[in-house]
């Protein structure tokens, strides 16, 4: 008789595959700071999108037991356009919303210096388009 | 000095021709987060920004 094998699909993050990622943020981009927070790691990496961009200060949240994590942009902080709530693609909570989980783009095991900072640095360039222009150029896809 | 429109027009194009650069993954991010089509840095894959 066949034996089923349950494979959790959303493991979170365990304290060994956060610190995997955080060595890897480092040896590319540099880490700023890093602090442990609550059941957690936060880590603080400056990004610069373009030569004319200021340099932005990012703040990366990781939970251990959760797949998910989270980006802020901590400064500058980042200004909001006349009769606009908000930049496009962020949470509520002012984190940057940088794929699309339907399409699974991304998943926990995906390196964060090849997907989630490459697309902050992305979302950063079109925001400072977005600030002068108020038209977002980095399409994307709004919940209905 | 330019004016209103002519920068917002110069910023229009300077997206477009990203945007589009981005779509036949053309673009990369260097160490320092600088977005670049030289092939410095790592390849940046393709993504779908979500939300409002």
């Amino acid at each position: 008789m066949a034996t089923k094998i349950y494979i959790p699909r959303h493991k979170g993050y365990s304290e060994s595959e956060i610190m995997n990622q955080l060595r890897r943020i480092n040896e590319i981009y540099g880490i700023d700071k890093v602090k442990h927070i609550s059941r957690g790691y936060s880590c603080n990496i400056s990004l610069q999108p373009t030569d004319l961009s200021c340099l932005y200060k990012v703040k990366i949240v990781f939970r251990i037991g959760q797949p998910r994590i989270k980006v802020f942009v901590c400064e500058p902080c980042l200004r909001f356009r006349k009769n606009e709530k908000m930049p496009p693609h962020m949470y509520r909570d002012n984190s940057l919303c940088l794929y699309y989980p339907g399409y699974r783009e991304w998943s926990k095991n995906d390196n964060l210096d090849e997907t989630i900072i490459p697309w902050t640095a992305l979302w950063l360039f079109y925001y400072e388009i977005w600030e002068v222009t108020g038209q977002w150029k980095g399409g994307g896809k709004h919940p209905v | 000095m330019f004016g209103e429109t002519v920068v917002n027009e110069a910023l229009t194009n300077y997206a477009e021709r990203f945007e589009k650069l981005r779509n036949e993954s053309g673009l990369n991010v260097s160490s320092t987060g600088g977005i670049n089509s030289k092939n410095i840095g790592v390849p940046i894959r393709k993504n779908t920004f979500y939300g409002n």
